[in-house]
């Protein structure tokens, strides 16, 4: 995909607009609540661009690093090709370097003080719940990993200190259309 | 929140051969940085120590999908060197885990199946903080591929 600066800045420039008005606009409207990610993404983002990721060597060897995956299919490519890889592949988990970052390229002036996007206004404190993971083909550098994402309806409960929003993400990243990760993500807002 | 050990003690032959693999992991701030650079995740407890506090945190907090990204590489290379690859796993994040807080991460042998063309194990996987406690608890399903393969181990014989 080839893009002019202007179409870049432009887009960021819609990211940054839309960004900020996502928070309050979203969570004040309650028939909001089940909004899908790919839907607030694209309107954030101004595009299905946003759903696309094209993986780099360095994308893989920076999150091979951070996990401790030492092996060389994930840092040379002379060693993935001969153990039957196209380039160097990720470990079994790189999918995380992008449903992580999905919603969060934004200007930090658009994020909360607690580092976090607008949407998480109503909680307080949010930490990881839980995942589920299925795992299918590898992905490789130079692969396009197209993400659908969708959020269930946040779930309420009333904790034992504060109450509690549980949030519930599928993600699904493919490669060509073959699924190479499917994801279910929850994470538990406090507050 | 749950304190109790559900695998047991060392002690026990039976789990000794039954426990697939193990390793242990003290995620230090560069660490915690690193994961986070390379996810992109911008939330500040895991690298604003005064933040964190004000949170009511006693540290920086480990991410959880950091637990789950060092079981699964765990898991991976342990089916990888026998043959297999590691298919499903999930995880429930119990306790949160700080900073410079050594961790054992284990993966313990919980059952094997035949399937079409393959032999499927199920683990149980755990990351223990440095009291014991379970900080991460969850369970994965190995596959090996191939019909009349026999598996690397089994819920008798143990892991070889």
């Amino acid at each position: 995909m080839n893009l002019s600066i202007q179409a870049v800045v432009g887009r960021f420039e819609r990211s940054v607009t839309a960004g900020i008005r996502y928070g309050r606009r979203e969570m004040d409207d309650p028939a909001k609540d089940n909004v899908t990610e790919a839907s607030a993404h694209s309107w954030r983002f101004g595009g299905d661009d946003d759903l696309t990721f094209i993986v780099s060597r360095a994308d893989i060897r920076r999150y091979a690093l951070s996990v401790g995956a030492a092996a060389g299919i994930h840092h040379d490519v002379a060693a993935a090709r001969q153990a039957g890889y196209r380039d160097i592949v990720g470990p079994a988990y790189f999918f995380q370097t992008i449903g992580t970052s999905l919603g969060r390229l934004v200007p930090a002036a658009a994020l909360r003080p607690d580092g976090l996007i607008g949407e998480d206004d109503s909680e307080d404190r949010v930490v990881a719940g839980g995942s589920e993971v299925t795992l299918g083909a590898p992905i490789c550098a130079g692969d396009e990993v197209q993400v659908t994402v969708s959020e269930d309806p946040p779930e309420i409960k009333q904790g034992s200190r504060a109450r509690l929003t549980i949030r519930t993400m599928h993600r699904t990243y493919s490669v060509a259309g073959v699924v190479a990760a499917q994801e279910v993500y929850v994470r538990i807002g406090h507050g | 929140v749950s304190t109790r050990r559900a695998i047991p003690d060392g002690d026990n032959d039976e789990t000794i051969s039954r426990q697939l693999a193990s390793s242990l992991f003290t995620p230090t701030e560069v660490d915690l940085f690193m994961f986070c650079a390379s996810t992109w995740n911008t939330h500040r407890i895991h690298y604003d120590r005064d933040y964190a506090r004000s949170e009511g945190h006693q540290d920086l907090v480990v991410p959880g999908p950091l637990q789950a990204a060092r079981l699964a590489q765990l898991l991976s290379e342990y089916a990888q060197a026998k043959g297999g690859r590691l298919h499903r796993m999930s995880v429930r994040h119990q306790l949160t885990v700080y900073c410079n807080e050594p961790l054992e991460l284990r993966a313990v042998l919980s059952g094997s199946e035949q399937r079409h063309s393959c032999t499927a194990i199920e683990v149980l996987v755990f990351v223990l903080d440095a009291t014991g406690r379970e900080a991460t608890t969850g369970n994965a399903t190995i596959l090996f591929e191939g019909a009349g393969l026999n598996p690397p181990v089994t819920l008798s014989g143990g892991a070889e």
